[in-house]
């Protein structure tokens, strides 16, 4: 049975609802992908399923008992999150970073008990952090500053972990780098991972249920082969796309060729009648420019 | 756990290793304390009045109130010199807090219109309620520059985006010139320029023992609150959703802090007036020393901003003696040069 | 601090003659009424006042005067060639009214700040004289309609306002030297005025109360020293030597300035130097005379312990001089003034 789950959730900033009635079950022990456009209200369901946001309505269950009544600190034990593009503070070294995730697990004023110290150790070893452990956070690579927090989450010691485009700024070798350390604690120690991520095929790779979701609704969801399909996609990111399937591994890949937009459309058909007229062409040339930034 | 094999990997790091930074804080703190005690020793035998060591033994321990250099050490050296404490450790404290709260670097008591606001509420004062008593004073300072934080927060929060530090220094620069703006009305127009100038120019000249007795418990209680604070600030400076990840009540923790440094701020500019850039500079002194953690940034400012005020006060009465000097001028001309500098390292 | 001992100086004495305008402001809350009151009274009689002045000239110098009108031109401090008419009737010349007065002359308008006047001058003649602002709006001198207008500072004429005021009626401005020493600028204004007969009566006048209250004084200052202070807004300022009833207490009487006065050099010393009460505590003059603004004041200066420790407030020898009384001011009617103080408090 899934530990955490969503019940009729409504979520807004002042009267403007973002979600409304958002019911969402997380697989346990499995990488889960909420896809979806910007303003699609992904994250905003992320960080609410991570209490660090109040629906407006309905409740977020975690082991049958609402996360947001419950005393934060103990929630604290059970989940982290990740925000998106965290910064540090100037100077802040990564075992100083780390040490921080043993938070809810402290009393007082904070003294690090031995245990502490050796969680602290063992999520540096298990980001492969051991050399930068005294170096600046802010000092680092992209790369090796994501896995950094993802350390601190890591301290955290939770079964469920959150986060909200942890690839995001990052080039590719580094994506995948912190990818295959999120595939790695899922697959090694049975973690639970609920990530909000731009990239599809990052998706589909990497996690065992895609949630695709449009304006707070769940469009589809289910295992990445089943949710990537060109009616999805269109619906979801309105981009019209082949679905590929990578002979490696089976997983499904998308390649988008076109947006998928009524006005589009009716510039294109524009483009047929009227090939011939060049100033027609120059005003093609700049709706068309209009028509991918918006 | 093979993560300790590897940790002489550590040594080759550039920066301080993580281990030296309490041992750093610990010598901060008893180093500063001694050197506080010093200069307070230095601020009861220095002053206007040629006041022999043996005398000012004699006012401390053998006091005659007939003799008037005993009333000096004893009704004018010693308040101001616990005055300058008290305010440097009040100041130092609550701008470390705004620092570590809104993670903004630039934060600062006079630049996000504390001082503004408490300087239109003494305005208020002086104009309307001339015979004020002392502690009232002091809540109303405390009020002025609640409201003055709140109008600073409020439109910085208005943006579209949200605050970021940049937003909040402009909404602090453009709320402090409309309440200074406003104070110097007041002034003109019920004619207490002249109690309003002192108080902008700031200085601890004019701390005595009923005002002590005043401020004392206020500092005092907010510097504990403060010291209790410090990990929950630690845990903001990493970001907002970070900390409430952590499981850390974000929005309690704010709210007591702002309290806690409306209170600091507040009490201390009612006693010295407007003393803008120790809150600015010492936290940031101590975090280049200490690092990064509110548990010893906030014990090393406090004592590090009792050192600068009372070093700053006796440079107040040693510069151009037997007048007195501003102590407030006598900072920002510490002051500005350090911000510019600040904010140069902060733009590259 | 950075500039130098006698940029200190000028700019300690701009302070302090600008705390001065402030404090007047502030202590002449009582005189609004009066102000407002003479505004509509006194706009037809201003000629018929000029004969009941309490001055010491004559009004046989005035008739002479009436009987033989003829235009001058003379110049002025900053060179210009002035047009002075035959006979000015309507005479603007701002905190100058004390040399008009002993001239016999009453001005069109007297000076003043918001609420504040020179009280002193209001029994002597002033009272019921329209007021305006101490800095001359050009406006508000239009609306008097003058036909001469005297200005004791280049710097009130900076800006281009001298061409203003010359359009309006001519100006002649006196040099700042001048205007520091009485004397020099009754004598010039006599001459302004074509009654350097007048001026110099009055300045014999003047000498010969000062030879009759020495007379009457004979012995009893004889080594004995005297300060001259003034409190206002928990700051005390001490009178210069050469400054108002400090010019006639230790100029023109001779007794001898407190040592805490003779310790500053006397180039670092202002017209109102500012003086802490701690310095204050070294004070061994004889006799104390003290202009209070304070009076009443629960938590005044005077009421501390430490004061009540200084020799001569011990021995009772403290004087308070009334706040309408002419100590903070200069010219013929204020240093009578003085001069009858102080033979009233220490003539007996």
């Amino acid at each position: 049975m899934d530990r955490l789950i969503t019940q009729d959730l409504a979520i807004g900033y002042d009267e403007r609802l973002i979600v409304d009635g958002l019911n969402l079950s997380i697989p346990t022990g499995k990488i889960t992908a909420l896809v979806g456009s910007n303003g699609s209200g992904k994250s905003t369901i992320l960080k609410t399923m991570a209490r660090i946001m109040k629906p407006q309505r309905g409740s977020v269950l975690l082991d049958g008992k609402a996360i947001h009544s419950q005393s934060t600190r103990e929630v604290a034990k059970q989940l982290a999150i990740l925000p998106q593009n965290p910064v540090a503070p100037e100077g802040l070294t990564v075992r100083e970073l780390v040490g921080y995730g043993r938070y809810p697990h402290q009393k007082g004023f904070g003294t690090m008990s031995r245990e502490d110290r050796e969680i602290v150790e063992w999520a540096i070893e298990m980001t492969g952090l051991v050399s930068f452990a005294d170096r600046a956070v802010d000092q680092l690579s992209g790369g090796q500053r994501q896995r950094a927090w993802i350390a601190m989450a890591l301290a955290q010691q939770t079964e469920i972990l959150f986060l909200d485009e942890p690839t995001t700024y990052l080039d590719m070798a580094h994506q995948l780098e912190v990818l295959k350390l999120l595939q790695q604690l899922n697959e090694e120690q049975g973690r639970t991972i609920v990530m909000v991520v731009h990239d599809l095929n990052h998706a589909t790779r990497y996690a065992h249920h895609m949630v695709a979701i449009k304006s707070g609704k769940i469009v589809a969801e289910g295992e990445p082969a089943k949710v990537t399909t060109k009616e999805v996609l269109r619906e979801v990111f309105g981009i019209e796309a082949d679905i590929l399937f990578d002979p490696r591994t089976g997983v499904p890949l998308c390649l988008p060729f076109e947006l998928f937009r009524e006005s589009l459309r009716t510039a294109k058909n524009r483009e047929h009648q009227q090939v011939k007229s060049k100033q027609e062409d120059r005003a093609y040339g700049k709706q068309a420019n209009a028509v991918t930034n918006g | 756990m093979n993560a300790f094999n590897t940790r002489h990997d550590a040594a080759n790091a550039r920066q301080m290793p993580v281990k030296g930074r309490p041992l750093a804080a610990i010598l901060i703190i008893t180093g500063g304390l001694a050197a506080l005690a010093l200069a307070m020793a230095a601020a009861t035998a220095i002053g206007a009045a040629d006041i022999r060591l043996s005398t000012v033994w004699d006012a401390l321990f053998r006091f005659d109130p007939e003799l008037s250099s005993h009333h000096v050490v004893r009704d004018l050296r010693v308040p101001r010199a616990l005055g300058s404490a008290l305010v440097g450790a009040g100041l130092a404290v609550a701008g470390a807090m705004m620092q570590g709260m809104t993670r903004n670097p630039l934060a600062d008591s006079g630049l996000l219109g504390l001082n503004a606001g408490a300087g239109v509420m003494l305005a208020v004062c002086f104009a309307f309620f001339p015979q004020t008593p002392y502690i009232l004073l002091m809540v109303y300072a405390f009020l002025g520059a609640a409201i003055g934080a709140g109008l600073v927060f409020g439109i910085g929060s208005m943006a579209r985006g949200g605050m970021t530090p940049v937003r909040l220094t402009l909404a602090g620069a453009a709320v402090s010139a409309l309440l200074t703006a406003v104070s110097e009305g007041i002034a003109l127009m019920f004619r207490v320029g002249q109690d309003l100038a002192f108080w902008y120019a700031g200085g601890a000249a004019g701390i005595t023992w009923p005002q002590i007795s005043v401020l004392w418990p206020w500092i005092g209680v907010s510097l504990i609150a403060a010291l209790l604070m410090s990990r929950s600030i630690t845990l903001l400076s990493l970001g907002e959703e970070v900390a409430a990840g952590l499981g850390m009540r974000t929005r309690w923790v704010k709210t007591a802090g702002m309290l806690v440094v409306l209170i600091l701020a507040g009490s201390s500019m009612s006693a010295v007036g407007s003393i803008a850039f120790i809150g600015l500079m010492v936290p940031h002194v101590a975090r280049f020393l200490v690092g990064v953690d509110y548990r010893w940034i906030i014990p090393c400012s406090a004592v590090l901003g009792s050192l600068f005020m009372v070093l700053a006060d006796i440079g107040a009465r040693s510069v151009n003696p037997p007048y007195e000097t501003p102590a407030g001028a006598l900072i920002s001309l510490a002051g500005v040069p350090f911000f510019l500098w600040l904010a140069r390292r902060r733009g590259r | 601090m950075l500039r130098s001992k006698k940029e200190g100086k000028r700019t300690a004495g701009m302070f302090a003659a600008l705390l001065l305008v402030l404090a007047l402001a502030l202590a002449a809350c009582g005189g609004n009424n009066n102000a407002g009151e003479s505004n509509g009274a006194a706009s037809g009689s201003d000629n018929a006042a000029g004969g009941t002045n309490g001055g010491t000239a004559g009004n046989g110098a005035e008739q002479e005067e009436a009987a033989n009108p003829q235009e001058r031109t003379l110049t002025d401090a900053l060179g210009n060639d002035v047009t002075i008419p035959a006979n000015p009737q309507r005479i603007i010349a701002p905190y100058l009214e004390d040399h008009l007065l002993t001239l016999g002359v009453m001005p069109a308008a007297q000076w003043s700040v918001p609420n504040g006047v020179q009280d002193y001058l209001q029994a002597a003649g002033l009272e019921g004289v329209p007021t305006i602002s101490y800095n001359l709006p050009p406006e508000e001198v239009v609306s008097f309609n003058p036909d001469l207008i005297i200005v004791n500072s280049p710097s009130l004429v900076q800006n281009d306002l001298y061409s203003q005021y010359s359009k309006i009626a001519p100006t002649f401005v006196l040099s700042d030297e001048t205007t520091a020493d009485w004397r020099a600028a009754l004598s010039k204004i006599g001459e302004v005025l074509g009654k350097e007969e007048e001026a110099k009566a009055a300045l014999e006048a003047y000498d010969q109360k000062v030879q009759e209250t020495k007379a009457k004084l004979e012995g009893k200052l004889e080594g004995k020293s005297i300060a001259i202070l003034w409190l206002t807004a928990k700051q005390f300022y001490m009178v210069d030597t050469k400054t108002a009833s400090g010019a006639v207490v230790y100029g023109d009487l001779g007794v001898n300035p407190p040592n805490i006065m003779t310790e500053i050099p006397e180039e670092n010393r202002a017209s109102w130097n500012p003086i802490s009460l701690e310095k204050l505590s070294e004070l061994t003059a004889d006799y104390i005379f003290l202009v209070n603004y304070e009076e009443g004041q629960t938590d005044s200066l005077i009421e501390s312990d430490l004061w009540k420790t200084i020799p001569a407030v011990k021995a009772g020898h403290v004087y308070e001089m009334d706040k309408n009384r002419s100590w903070l001011y200069s010219g013929a009617i204020a240093g009578q003034l003085v001069l009858e103080d102080i033979e009233r408090v220490l003539g007996e």
